[in-house]
């Protein structure tokens, strides 16, 4: 990749969620999730469904506020706020956030620009190499199969030059090629220094590219465990177990 | 400043840019303010000779109506695969992005308007005598919807009801501009009323420059909360 | 709240009481008008609290979109004054636009004409069913708590401009005589009674409304705890 040098002279982030709480009418969504998490680490998520994983990541991309609780994020340990902070964190719900209405060019583009990225247009041919969409970059992204859209939308986080990513189930539609491909694009992301939080129902996406494993359950952090094939067979083996 | 004005760019371009690919707001709203037309004409024109007596309030009506049914349109696009969140997680500041919206906006509306009022002043046979007043309190008519209508659509676009809440909560807000762009308009086609039309011109300046802060700063206090 | 509501709703009955009584057997009739004069003194103090009303549910709702991130226990607050000047605003607003055409129709000969001071009663009064029409349709969350309180806001400035739109637009027309003339102190008496009668009981039912919206609040609140506890 093009950008080495750029990735050395990053400052290291760090995550700090204190106690968060997240209410829905009467009932608790999250229940004072608290860790921390630091630039190189690939956090995987997981848990059941409705264990509270989509909204953590919602409420840690600053989508959804926390009801109690306090968020922050520290860049070279100065806290990040309003623009600075927005342009930090790259965010891929299962909703992909990429227009459907134009290329997949001009949506990595339009990315670029809005986060002030220098040259865009040489940045934007180069990660649509990276994400495998060469030859497809100027097709309406309407036209694109799930797993290519997928594609252009991990492209939108490498052209932003998120520091943290932030993503819901990612390899939702992708094939076992593809699959592969954003978990060996993830575990590198982490290596550059880069803070990587996922959301996963697979024991193997873990082990695969995690350096840690949280398992949250009703709301709440149950295991924080170390990733490999033990800790990942351990925190399955705990969400599975606590729900009897 | 000059990184706001790059994506200020980026975000009216973009917005263009679908908009002439798809075409579904320009085709939609111009089709409706040409219904609108054709059945005003029906509905008014039982005696010509008083066509120029309606002729203005029907011109800001058309307007009204059909700027409202685009400005429900207005953030379909952002709210598809989300992408307004990817709007608001870059760096890009809320009100940079906001006014980007009513610029878009006010575009479409504008081009909708040009065919619509050519075939109003045809079929009722109206003489601008004052073109300058007259596209004058269009253009700032215009913005004033924009600037009320972009922020609302915003803030309801993931409601339920949002068709009907839009106008609802809108209009109230703009009977002044309603007021005042009517008086203009009957002026502007030589209504025989002695009345000079810049101090309903500076009544629009002057609601464009009070709702254009205050929408910029709730839009951004809004998007924050 | 409560014992404060209550106060003030029993000080609104001796004060709806006694302005009965100066309205109906102490301010004589009025010589051209007659019993319909008698409306006047309950329209007025209506239309002045509608107004009162509204502004103070503006400021709610700035109040609600500055705390709203720093000071939640403020915003709360602000939310429930705002909920409840505007649900109140819509009752004295019909009043408003009940009474003045019955006034009308015996003092001008019509129902309605778009006199400044009846045409803005009616937008205050659609702005108010505006924004209830909002909280109830737009969601229950932080959101579509500040969207009402944009509009509250936004609403402000309008109805200044309205106020004058109106006036300059209606220039044209002969000014109708609005006062009814309060000759007698008697009369004043009466009409300075009603004005307070009607604020005592509007602001009664909004300090009422609000301690209504805070136990709805503490019963959520222990909801939630008995969710966390069992969860």
């Amino acid at each position: 990749m093009a950008d080495d040098e750029e990735d050395r002279r990053e400052a290291p982030v760090e995550l700090r969620c204190e106690a968060l709480v997240r209410v829905i009418g009467r009932r608790h969504v999250l229940r004072e999730v608290g860790f921390q998490a630091r630039g190189g680490e690939v956090v995987a998520l997981v848990g059941r469904n409705g264990a509270g994983k989509s909204t953590l990541l919602a409420m840690l991309a600053g989508r959804r506020a926390p009801d109690r609780g306090r968020l922050s994020l520290t860049a070279a340990g100065v806290e990040a706020r309003g623009g600075a902070l927005r342009g930090l964190v790259g965010f891929l719900p299962h909703e992909l956030l990429v227009y459907p209405d134009l290329t997949a060019r001009e949506n990595l583009h339009f990315t670029a620009v809005l986060h002030g990225v220098p040259d865009p247009a040489a940045r934007v041919a180069a990660v649509l190499r990276d994400v495998g969409l060469e030859a497809d970059g100027d097709r309406l992204v309407r036209a694109f199969s799930r797993g290519m859209q997928q594609r252009a939308a991990i492209g939108r986080l490498l052209v932003s030059g998120a520091r943290v990513w932030l993503l819901d189930e990612p390899t939702t539609g992708l094939d076992e090629g593809g699959r592969r491909w954003l978990l060996s694009l993830l575990a590198d992301q982490g290596r550059r220094g880069r803070l990587v939080i996922f959301s996963t129902h697979h024991p193997s996406e873990v082990q695969e590219a995690a350096t840690r494993v949280l398992v949250l359950e009703g709301g709440r952090v149950v295991a924080d465990l170390p990733a490999g094939a033990e800790g990942a067979a351990r925190a399955f083996a705990r969400m599975e177990g606590g729900g009897a | 400043m000059r990184e706001a004005w790059r994506s200020f760019r980026a975000l009216v371009g973009k917005d263009l840019r679908v908009e002439f690919r798809t075409r579904d707001v320009l085709y939609t709203t111009g089709l409706f303010a040409l219904m609108l037309v054709v059945i005003f004409s029906f509905a008014f024109l039982s005696d010509p000779s008083k066509a120029r007596d309606y002729g203005p309030g029907i011109i800001w009506v058309t307007v009204l109506l059909a700027t409202t049914v685009g400005q429900n349109r207005l953030f379909d696009r952002e709210r598809e695969n989300d992408c307004l969140w990817a709007l608001l997680l870059s760096p890009v500041s809320p009100e940079v992005l906001f006014l980007a919206k009513v610029t878009a906006q006010l575009a479409f509306a504008l081009l909708m308007q040009v065919p619509t009022l050519g075939l109003i002043v045809l079929f009722f046979d109206l003489r601008v005598v004052d073109p300058a007043s007259f596209f004058g309190a269009l253009l700032l008519g215009n913005l004033a919807l924009g600037l009320v209508g972009t922020l609302f659509s915003a803030m309801l676009m993931n409601s339920r009801m949002k068709e009907v809440l839009l106008p609802l909560v809108t209009y109230p807000l703009l009977v002044p501009v309603l007021i005042a762009g009517v008086k203009v308009t009957a002026l502007a086609l030589g209504a025989p009323v002695a009345e000079d039309p810049g101090g309903w011109l500076r009544f629009l300046v002057g609601f464009d420059m009070i709702f254009g802060v205050v929408t910029v700063l709730l839009f951004g206090r809004m998007i924050r909360a | 709240m409560e014992r404060a509501g209550y106060g003030l709703t029993l000080a609104a009955m001796g004060a709806v009481m006694a302005a009965l009584y100066l309205v109906f057997f102490v301010a004589p009739l009025e010589a051209t008008l007659g019993i319909s004069q008698k409306i006047f003194y309950f329209h007025v103090g209506s239309a002045i609290h509608m107004m009162v009303a509204f502004g103070v549910c503006a400021l709610a709702g700035v109040t609600y979109l500055v705390s709203i991130r720093g000071a939640p226990g403020v915003a709360d607050w602000a939310d429930a004054v705002g909920v409840a000047t505007a649900e109140v605003g819509v009752m004295l607003g019909a009043v408003v636009l009940v009474t003045g055409p019955l006034w009308a129709r015996k003092a001008w000969g019509t129902w309605w004409t778009w006199e400044p001071r009846l045409t803005l009663s009616l937008m205050v009064f659609l702005l108010f069913l505006a924004y209830l029409a909002l909280r109830s349709f737009a969601g229950e969350d932080r959101f579509a708590r500040a969207v009402g309180s944009g509009l509250a806001i936004l609403g402000l400035p309008a109805i200044y401009l309205i106020h004058y739109a109106v006036e300059r637009w209606g220039g044209a027309h002969p000014q109708v005589i609005y006062k009814g003339g309060l000759q007698q102190p008697e009369m004043r008496l009466a009409f300075g009674v009603s004005v307070l009668a009607v604020g005592l009981t509007a602001w009664a039912l909004v300090v009422l409304r609000m301690s209504l919206e805070r136990q709805r609040r503490d019963l959520d609140r222990l909801f939630l705890e008995a969710d966390r506890r069992m969860g």
